[in-house]
């Protein structure tokens, strides 16, 4: 058979027959292939007929109806043939038009192509030739939104993947970019809203009122100012200064007004339901019945293949069901309540608040691509040529000064509380440094909380990289400030050194503890992620909750505790020291940094440690407490005691779980582990490949396999399995008393505080409802381990759920 | 003649079979196929790879829907399987001169490694 496709002749042989003899000779999972050819590239070919990634599948019955002359028709074409009107639309048909472009928008927010959306309407394709005026400021507005949307939003926070919007954002469709200002859309918005208003008027003073007229009219004029609002709402965000081109702050007043606005006009919107058959009626008053005989003259207004000519051959043909409009319409009050939530980011002060606050909002609210993106740059505001690490947050604070007032609050650091000392050049170029560099992974970490999950998990391993280098260059400055500070305290020549608090600003790494910190946070959020994107297999759960325990939790409790007891033991010195030379210095601040730092202090004078105690007149209570930490290490502790509480509760947890584990499989009471004599810790490739970003970092260090299996033989392996149920009973309990600590905590001092409402439930990486479940989980495992310890049901084997919690299984009998 | 001798005789005629159809498809590869499917659609590639279900993965593979040569428009698809319970019909290019031999370099761009990395947690879990 001869066949000639395009400019190639084929001498095709039909081997149909042959070919499947021929395959059924080879051997089960046997493959023929090129030596070129791997198997690893096979991966990414696009298998056809998956529903999933064969885009082709679902056009077939279309092409046959092209066959039969069903040609698609231009814009100008239907014009011609009178097939389509472009004036003196009825507001039903408006309102149809509207609630069908709104539908299409929304399936355009949700990632698919603006040729399968927007474009599908045929309006769009040139809109001044509509002659009526409201349709063509309807149109036009929906274009500029889709066009502000894409320049100023999602290019700008740069967080879209390959497939979103089906591979590209842009396109050859007008955008009427020199004809029509955004504003000019809102102004010609208000004065259709007016025209329509008077027109409602004279419609109810007419003599033989027509109802459905009216009412089609009200419910058109709502969704013109919804859509007014709206388009106005999203210029908020990211807007372009007239005059300089630069940004213009978020501001969230107004933005939180305008979203009142349009939660109000979409309780009055009724959407529009077509109703095929006018034969039913139906009294649900919700939505607005639409007969499909009033909507004849367009029924060509949208053409789910008008752009098929236009498309890119490799181009996405799946097109999905428009959504009818009262899902969008819910839909959209779901948006405007996730921006609500997402305003409450100005609240957030500091780092670890707003590191708080992504971590929360993208679990509770699983954000869509565009609400992440007006939450990045709502945070860090993007500036035309300026890198991610010289963005400003909220456009306000830079990178290195929060970075310095963090630390300050987490660990108090001479360099950053000695208000009186003058630093020389090379120590403040030496400082400075680093905290410019500190920029650079702060900056990336919340551009990485940003993207999807998957995507964020993947950005944080990278980004510990990261944060490797800057434990260097944290232990380097300490080494550096050491001498510098002693020699400067003792020149300082106090009658009354506290040797005490001398010898440990003398011990204490404080930048490197800083950066630890953080790197640890980063390294835990990365391990619980891989609990949340079901990552793990049950194979490797005794390694995870092995690492996550004895390396990661470990040395964190530790940070915790060092910082603490530098609190409770240097602020009051520091603030001795202070004291003293402020009347040597009459005021005069010298420290560079405290200069800069200076506003950002006093802005939040209630969280800054040493603050309550620089203060001579302030309340007894704050006596108390300065009295209480004159002492040499007061009994309560008060710093980071949420945080403790809960890494500690973790720490139990994990350990109660790996310990489990062991025992379990030592009993062979494991339903998944088929008999295996040793079902964990086999995996050497599984656990590198987990482990594999933790490798680079200097601390914590990296535990290799090799150590892994040797820790394992010297420790766990010498117990028998009912200590190590008895070690695991006990951790449940330790953590369970941890976790119900930290919730009457939080609990209680949400009552002492009024700003409840601006509060993220979050410390470090878990929420209040997380710690929840911890201790439902924390509780029931302890009695089953009870169980299983008095010998209870000896034969029946145990399986893990994860239904209650991700991170923690429940033992199930 | 033992037992075990004719064992290994039929084995080896077996193997010589299978060596034989190893060595047939072999020659195949690299070929344009024209494979077309249970829904209508026609794949034109080149071979690359084949196992015993007849699951296939073509090259350079284009989709049209009916006949290719009277369609202008077609699909690029670039690397496609073909799951072998879909397909209908299977035609190859046997001649001698193929443009796609072997010995080709032109032909490694088909399936170059360039952006197929793959994100590894998504393989494993």
């Amino acid at each position: 058979m001869q066949e000639t496709i395009g400019n190639t002749t084929y001498n095709w042989t039909d081997v149909t027959g042959q070919f499947a003899d021929l395959c059924h000779n080879l051997n089960i999972g046997e493959v023929v292939r090129d030596r070129d050819f791997t198997l690893f590239e096979a991966m990414t070919a696009l298998e056809l007929m998956d529903p999933k990634m064969d885009g082709g599948m679902s056009i077939k019955n279309h092409f046959q109806e092209q066959k039969q002359g069903n040609r698609i028709l231009t814009l100008k074409q239907l014009i011609e043939k009178n097939l389509l009107k472009i004036s003196s639309f009825t507001s039903i048909e408006l309102i149809h038009l509207f609630d069908q472009l709104l539908s299409t928008f929304h399936m355009w927010l949700d990632g698919h192509s603006l040729a399968l959306t927007l474009f599908t309407c045929v309006y769009l394709h040139d809109i001044p030739i509509i002659e009526d005026y409201h349709l063509r400021t309807i149109c036009y507005t929906f274009i500029k939104l889709i066009d502000y949307i894409r320049e100023r939003i999602l290019l700008k926070a740069g967080l879209f993947e390959e497939e979103d919007f089906s591979g590209t954002l842009t396109y050859n469709f007008p955008f009427y970019r020199d004809m029509i200002k955004d504003q000019t859309c809102l102004t010609d918005l208000k004065k259709c809203e007016d025209e329509l208003n008077k027109r409602l008027r004279s419609l109810k003073h007419q003599t033989d009122l027509n109802q459905l007229d009216i009412n089609a009219t009200q419910q058109l004029i709502y969704r013109i100012r919804f859509l007014r609002l709206f388009f106005g709402l999203t210029l908020k965000f990211n807007e372009a200064n007239e005059k300089t081109g630069e940004q213009t702050y978020l501001n969230s007043e107004e933005i939180s007004k305008t979203l009142k606005q349009i939660d109000e006009i979409l309780q009055l919107i009724r959407p529009s339901h077509i109703l095929e058959d006018e034969t039913t009626k139906t009294d649900d008053s919700t939505e607005l019945i639409i007969p499909i005989s009033l909507l004849t003259d367009i029924s060509r207004s949208f053409d789910p293949y008008y752009n098929y000519r236009q498309l890119p051959p490799a181009f996405n043909r799946f097109i999905r069901q428009l959504i009818l409009p009262s899902v969008v319409y819910t839909s959209l009050t779901n948006l405007c309540h996730q921006l609500r939530k997402m305003l409450e980011i100005t609240d957030k002060r500091t780092l670890k608040h707003s590191f708080e606050f992504f971590l929360e909002y993208s679990t509770n609210e699983k954000p869509s691509l565009f609400i992440r993106s007006l939450l990045l740059l709502s945070y860090l505001p993007s500036v035309q040529g300026c890198l991610l690490s010289s963005r400003k947050i909220f456009g306000q604070i830079s990178f290195a000064e929060q970075v310095k007032y963090e630390i300050r609050l987490f660990i108090v650091p001479p360099l950053l509380t000695l208000k009186y000392i003058t630093i020389d050049n090379e120590t403040l170029n030496y400082s400075e440094n680093f905290f410019q560099r500190a920029c650079v992974p702060f900056s990336n970490l919340f551009y990485s909380l940003c993207n999807n999950r998957a995507r964020t998990r993947e950005k944080l391993s990278n980004l510990l990289d990261e944060f490797s280098v800057l434990q260097d260059e944290s232990e380097k400055l300490d080494q550096w400030l050491h001498k510098y500070f002693l020699q400067h305290i003792l020149q300082a020549n106090l009658s009354t050194v506290n040797h005490q608090a001398l010898l440990l600003i003398e011990k204490t790494s404080y930048f490197f503890q800083f950066i630890l910190h953080w790197t640890l946070l980063i390294m835990e959020y990365y391990l619980l992620m891989g609990f949340d994107l079901s990552l793990y297999s049950k194979r490797e759960l005794y390694d995870v909750y092995f690492y996550f325990a004895q390396i990661i939790l470990f040395t964190h409790v530790n940070v915790y505790k060092t910082s603490t007891n530098i609190l409770n033991t240097t602020v009051p010195f520091l603030v001795q020291l202070n004291q003293k030379q402020q009347q040597m210095n009459k005021n005069q601040i010298n420290n560079v940094f405290i200069q800069q730092l200076n506003s950002l202090i006093q802005q939040h004078t209630n969280d800054d440690p040493l603050q309550d105690l620089t203060n001579d007149n302030s309340s007894t209570q704050k006596k108390n407490k300065k009295k209480n930490l004159n002492g040499i290490i007061p009994p309560n502790i008060e710093y980071h005691e949420q945080e403790f509480l809960l890494t500690n509760g973790h720490l139990s947890m994990s350990t109660a779980t790996h310990r489990c584990l062991k025992a379990l499989e030592i009993e062979q009471r494991l339903k998944f582990s088929s008999n295996d004599s040793n079902y964990f810790l086999r995996d050497e490739i599984r656990y590198s490949h987990r482990f594999l970003p933790f490798a680079n970092l200097c601390a914590p260090p990296y535990m290799s396999h090799a150590d892994f299996l040797q820790i394992q033989h010297v420790s766990d392996n010498r117990y028998t399995a009912s200590e190590l149920y008895q070690d695991a009973i006990n951790n449940f309990t330790h953590a369970k008393t941890y976790f119900e600590n930290y919730v009457n905590r939080v609990t209680t001092s949400k009552q002492h505080q009024q700003q409840t409402l601006s509060r993220t439930f979050t410390t470090g990486f878990t929420s209040l409802t997380d710690v929840e479940s911890y201790i439902r989980i924390a509780k029931t495992n302890g009695i089953v381990l009870k169980l299983l310890l008095s010998g209870h049901k000896p034969d029946v084997k145990l399986d893990f759920d994860f239904s209650l919690h991700a991170h923690y299984p429940t033992l199930k009998l | 003649m033992t037992d075990i001798e004719q064992k290994s005789l039929i084995s080896e005629k077996t193997d010589h079979h299978v060596e034989q159809a190893r060595k047939q498809i072999k020659d195949w590869l690299n070929k344009p196929m024209r494979v077309s499917i249970i829904d209508g659609r026609v794949l034109v590639g080149v071979l690359l790879c084949t196992d015993r279900d007849q699951n296939l993965i073509l090259g350079n593979c284009n989709e049209y829907i009916g006949s290719p040569s009277e369609q202008e428009e077609f699909r690029v698809l670039g690397l496609a399987l073909i799951p072998g319970q879909h397909i209908q019909s299977i035609y190859i290019e046997e001649g001698p001169s193929s443009i796609f031999s072997h010995s080709n370099p032109s032909h490694t761009s088909i399936t170059t490694t360039n952006d197929h990395m793959l994100d590894d947690d998504k393989s494993d879990g």
